[in-house]
């Protein structure tokens, strides 16, 4: 009895403590918004700009870190902390004969920046040059080992006229050349004593053993509060110049389930789940169907390219018409429509429809023609065998290893329905998933996969192929497995087609390049096309202002125009 | 006793120490380093970029080097810098065991005080009314996987109902005690749920044995009171393999809170381990697996030991067998 | 028949009739799928989250595939999975424990320590080297190391390899309180070898906890399983289980809750069903507590 009465008591206990926490936690705030709090998928490892590059990073580092350039919404370079992007038609850039890395000669560029006058570190010291320099001292440290710092290592000098202007003397003059990339500022007057031991910096920056030093950060926001692993408390700048941003508090949470994300922003824990890192694009379809009263859903196509990569080095696989029997199987359409409620357009190639130097012309592409597949195999010499497996003559099962990163729903069940496409036309499909640590770190990388291996690339607009599809980029034992050319694949006019238009600085001529990389893409199929992802945002319907890029230069590079409407 | 609590310390770190040794090479054998995982990630890295990395992180020397000279500076009190977090990986324990312990310790705590009552009641009268209920109970905790469970508490108190939290350690505004403590009723209901149902179906068989043994019979026969047999005699004996359980859970929730801590995002032992496997982070990974090791080995003495002062029949001596 | 239920019980019987018809039905998978005039892998993009009809008369899943069917060959996996797993834990923790508990000294010392350093082994590495080791290099072929058969083998030996530690101590510790008392020195004194002891006396009394953990460890297993599908550690698509489906239907959880109501009925039920079953038999085969279940029931009146 006493037992009995004990465990009621208990209960009432814990009812009182949640009856108190709703009033807390409640949905309902208090009239003016003052805190924006966003949900994502990640929490960024370190927040230092510099080391290892990782997508929830340069989501609170847009809001708090500006950088020299980015890429803006119309998909080309804009300035950030910088006045204008130098040109050679204005004089603020020009040509000088230069060598590459092996010594062979070649265009070199000098270009002038000026930095703006209302840039400060939230500590009020301005943006200098000097902060310029100590960026690339840091960067192209070979024992700092960061992320991309061979961006920094073709910055052959900086030449500084005062405290804003300063001239980049870059090895190569590329298509890209107004842009600085994603070299990044340090604040000198703080991180230079964590610099001492360059090796050593990674573990003493300042962004990682203080964090909240306000000096550290430049943009509309600083980081006020670090919470490793759960979420970062951003605080107005009081610093900052520029527009003034409307919440005095932006609050990061990560939540990595992401049912969970989605009942968090139900229970209005969050306010909003950030695109860039949040619910798949079928999830957040059915979420707009129930919710679409209470949040806007925006759908951004983004430039993340979801494909196989083919092994050529597989003989079944190196044979062209097996890989065009393999597309034209596969009703992609039918994917995109009615997995994806057509947010997701289909690839016919690497370069996003939207991207400028998207070509349609002349490029092959590849419909629903599972007859033609049949034939194409036939020709290819499998016919078809016993329990529906085509077979060749020597017995062998036409039987691909189709792989991709286990626990990845959505490629999951890609996968199930490519496997049941090809079965259709007589292709066995043995599906083998693995972790994503040891399907990128090991098997992408190291070439270890057999058939195809289903994945993404994220990327800039008109980025060059040049590690994917350069056969200079083919990961190899000799050259430690760099380069990203997974597949293996070797086209003397593809690699002639990159290395023009890396140099070729007018924009038509270099479409007329990209146009033809794009037709030999789609004919010789390194890799076979299935869509373009779209990234959902989910936005309260008081927020405006949010505009997703589709790149992977964040929405929070715009934070300070984010609004909240009447 | 001393001297065999001695011994068994000293066992423990041998076993500790072989554990970091097999530790340390089933990660290093483990498909993919830290720089590959760079690679993948940097596309204009060079072939002689590789190799420095590699050297600069001592990936290019064999694998026993690399523990020997981990152990040594390990035994020296450097536990090195989680690659992931670029933080001493001292630091970042101290901060995440906390909050597991915390987890746990509630967790467990409300496990025990609801399984015990339950058993007690239900061995009473085994087959009744009570005993089935209480049964069907169990078998909907064990039955339910803990992300679901999770999922639905989420969805039904944060959702639905809106008095709890659905995720996080603080409230937006910062919070205080009550605002923590609301945040953590979800996970550990959560992670109670599992626990219970296995002590109180262990602590039940338990109960019914010991209530059929003759002692029980002759305290029952001595005419002393069905209550003070049960709680006396027969509760004491059927002790024992829940000791055993809560020995074993406490090591196994320091690491097994993953799915728990995923869910409801809290930073714990659990999930850090599972992103520094994942992630590559050799030191936290290998020092949050020791410490996941060291609870388990801890709790499993202290449940030899409960069992000593529990149950007569057992005599531990220094030197077993001589 | 009528034995069987007088000695195990209405409830326990209904169990055991629960767990053959799960298994016949899974096992029958095939025959249903024919029956059906269904093929259970066929992916129908237009007839995706469908409502239960004559044609699938528990819907379509989210790729539009027979939901019954998926049921049915999950069915197959999870249980084979759950109970070979369990059982192989059980047997290995069983012989453990006992030489452990009965032989005691050094050997109990060594294994129980073994024990310990298994218990504490870190199961995540485990997992992912175990999810990569390249079978092919062990001399398999390609579509043998791809086959159903070996994925799930990869899960039963993990499972059974660091499941057992945990009969192990329950089996010790009952034969370590066994070990003094009077009917097993009584045996001793006669003589008997100690194998014969331990299979013949210290066994059969510790039998009731392997019982208990044995079926404790299906149910836990088949719920291991979904966790690791929750890891993506788990069986891969396109092998359906329960605990993968179940997984998969989390976040269609408001659209269709369809999809996370029957793998979870199925797993409810094979837990439950299985924990009755154990505890009747443990009744039936303990001469001790089938006297004891009859006084307590008297003691009730």
């Amino acid at each position: 009895m006493i037992r009995r009465r004990s465990l009621l008591a208990m209960l009432a206990a814990s009812t009182t403590v949640s009856a108190g926490a709703g009033g807390l936690s409640s949905p309902v705030r208090a009239a003016p918004r003052d805190t924006l709090t966003i949900g994502l998928t990640q929490y960024p490892g370190t927040l230092n700009p510099m080391i290892d590059s990782m997508l929830a990073k340069s989501y609170v580092l847009g809001a708090s870190q500006r950088q020299l350039t980015i890429e803006g919404h119309d998909w080309e370079p804009v300035p950030q902390l910088v006045v204008k992007l130098p040109s050679l038609e204005d004089g603020d850039a020009e040509r000088f004969p230069s060598k590459t890395e092996a010594g062979e000669p070649v265009d070199g560029v000098r270009k002038t920046y000026a930095l703006r006058d209302d840039a400060y570190w939230g500590d009020g010291t301005p943006v200098t040059t000097a902060d310029v320099l100590f960026g690339w001292e840091v960067g192209r440290h070979p024992d700092t080992g960061v992320a991309n710092f061979r961006a920094y290592r073709d910055v052959l000098d900086i030449v500084v006229h005062d405290d804003k202007r300063f001239t980049v003397v870059e090895r190569k003059l590329d298509y890209r050349y107004r842009s600085m990339g994603d070299f990044q500022v340090l604040p000198v007057h703080l991180e230079r004593p964590a610099f001492a031991e360059p090796r050593e910096y990674r573990n003493r920056t300042l962004y990682q053993t203080d964090p909240a030093n306000p000096g550290l950060w430049n943009g509309p926001y600083r980081v006020a509060r670090v919470e490793t692993g759960a979420r970062i408390v951003l605080a107005r700048n009081e610093h900052w110049k520029g527009t003034r941003p409307a919440f005095d508090r932006v609050e990061v949470r990560a939540i990595e389930n992401t049912s969970a994300l989605e009942a968090n922003l139900l229970s209005g824990s969050i306010d909003m789940i950030a695109g860039e890192l949040g619910l798949a694009v079928d999830q957040a379809i059915a979420f707009e169907k129930r919710h679409g009263d209470r949040f806007a859903v925006l759908y951004q196509p983004g430039l993340v390219y979801e494909h196989l990569d083919v092994m050529l080095d597989n003989p079944v696989l190196a044979d062209r018409r097996v890989r065009q029997a393999l597309i034209l199987a596969v009703d992609r359409q039918a994917i995109s429509d009615r997995l994806f409620a057509g947010k997701q357009p289909v690839a016919d190639g690497f370069v996003h429809p939207l991207d400028r130097v998207h070509a349609s012309d002349s490029v092959p592409t590849y419909g629903f023609d599972p007859s033609r597949a049949a034939a194409l195999l036939e020709e290819a010499g499998w016919p078809p065998g016993p329990q529906g497996v085509r077979m060749n003559g020597k017995g062998e099962r036409l039987s691909v290893e189709l792989m991709t990163t286990a626990g990845n729903r959505t490629r999951e069940l890609v996968e199930q329905v490519l496997a049941d496409y090809w079965k259709r036309v007589g292709v066995e499909t043995r599906i083998r998933n693995e972790p994503a640590r040891v399907f990128f770190g090991e098997t992408v990388q190291k070439r270890r996969f057999t058939g195809l291996a289903m994945f993404a690339w994220l990327s800039a607009p008109e980025s060059l192929p040049r590690t994917t599809l350069h056969s200079e980029s083919i990961p190899t034992e000799a050259n430690n497995w760099a380069g990203q050319n997974a597949t293996g694949f070797r086209n003397a006019e593809m690699d002639r087609l990159i290395d023009a238009a890396e140099i070729e600085l007018d924009p038509d001529r270099r479409k007329a390049l990209w146009a033809e990389m794009q037709r030999i893409y789609a004919t010789e199929l390194p890799a076979i096309p299935l869509y373009f992802r779209a990234e959902p945002y989910i936005l309260p319907n008081w927020l405006t202002g949010v505009r997703p890029t589709g790149h992977k230069y964040t929405t929070t590079n715009w934070i300070e125009d984010w609004r909240v409407a009447e | 006793m001393l001297r065999y609590l001695a011994g068994r310390i000293v066992q423990a770190l041998v076993v500790l120490l072989l554990l970091s040794a097999a530790t340390y090479v089933l990660l290093g054998l483990m498909p993919g380093d830290p720089i590959d995982l760079m690679v993948g990630a940097d596309p204009r890295i060079t072939s002689q970029d590789i190799a420095r990395l590699k050297a600069l992180q001592g990936l290019d020397r064999p694998l026993w080097e690399r523990y020997l000279h981990w152990l040594g500076a390990a035994l020296h009190g450097d536990l090195g810098y989680s690659r992931l977090y670029t933080q001493p990986v001292l630091d970042i324990v101290a901060d995440r065991m906390p909050r597991t312990l915390v987890l746990i310790g509630l967790a467990l705590a409300v496990a025990l005080a609801v399984a015990l009552p339950a058993a007690t009641v239900a061995a009473r009268n085994p087959g009744g009314i009570v005993d089935r209920g209480v049964n069907l109970l169990c078998f909907a905790g064990i039955s339910v996987p803990p992300f679901w469970l999770a999922l639905i508490l989420i969805i039904v108190f944060a959702v639905v109902l809106g008095w709890l939290p659905a995720g996080g350690t603080v409230g937006a505004e910062g919070g205080g005690l009550l605002d923590r403590a609301a945040h953590l009723v979800l996970p550990v209901a959560t992670l109670a749920a599992a626990s219970v149902a296995a002590y109180t179906r262990h602590l039940r068989a338990a109960l019914i044995e010991a209530l059929g043994e003759d002692y029980v019979r002759t305290a029952r026969a001595k005419g002393l009171s069905e209550r003070v047999v049960t709680m006396r005699h027969a509760l004491r004996n059927a002790l024992l393999p829940v000791v055993t359980l809560l020995g074993l859970d406490l090591g196994s929730l320091v690491s097994g809170a993953l799915v728990t801590e995923t869910m409801f995002a809290q930073p714990g032992m659990g999930k850090t381990i599972y992103d520094a496997v994942m992630g590559n982070d050799y030191n936290l990974a290998l020092v949050g697996l020791l410490v996941a090791a060291a609870a388990t080995l801890l709790g499993n003495l202290a449940a030899d030991l409960a069992y000593a002062r529990l149950d007569p029949r057992i005599v531990y001596r220094a030197e077993p067998g001589a | 028949m009528s034995a069987i239920v007088r000695r195990l019980g209405p409830g326990a019987s209904l169990a055991a009739a629960i767990l053959v018809a799960l298994a016949l039905a899974a096992a029958a998978a095939p025959l249903v799928e024919r029956a059906l005039g269904l093929d259970a892998e066929a992916v129908d993009l237009f007839g995706r989250l469908a409502p239960p009809s004559a044609a699938h008369p528990l819907g379509t899943d989210e790729l539009g595939r027979d939901l019954l069917l998926r049921l049915l060959y999950g069915g197959r996996v999870s249980l084979t999975v759950g109970v070979v797993a369990a059982v192989a834990a059980a047997a290995i923790g069983t012989a453990i424990g006992l030489a452990a508990g009965y032989l005691g000294g050094r050997t109990d010392a060594v294994l129980m320590r073994f024990a310990d350093g298994v218990i504490a082994l870190p199961l995540l590495p485990l997992l992912i080297v175990l999810a990569a080791v390249d079978l092919t290099k062990l001399g398999l072929s390609p579509e043998a190391a791809a086959s159903e058969t070996v994925l799930l083998g990869r899960l039963v030996v993990l499972v059974a390899l660091v499941g057992w530690p945990t009969t192990a101590r329950l089996v010790r510790a009952a034969a370590l309180s066994l070990r003094r008392r009077e009917f097993v020195e009584a045996a001793r004194a006669l003589g008997f070898s100690p194998l014969r002891v331990a299979v013949r006396h210290v066994l059969p009394n510790a039998a009731a906890p392997i019982l208990v953990a044995t079926t404790l460890a299906v149910g836990n297993v088949v719920l291991f399983e979904s966790v690791l599908s929750f890891l993506g550690l788990g069986i891969r698509p396109p092998t359906p289980s329960w605990g993968n489906m179940l997984t998969g239907a989390q976040e269609l959880i408001w659209e269709s809750p369809r999809l996370a109501v029957w793998p979870g009925v199925l797993i409810f039920a094979t837990v439950v069903s299985v924990n009755l079953l154990g505890d009747a038999l443990r009744d039936a085969l303990d001469p001790r507590s089938r006297r004891r279940a009859a006084g307590g029931a008297r003691g009730g009146e």
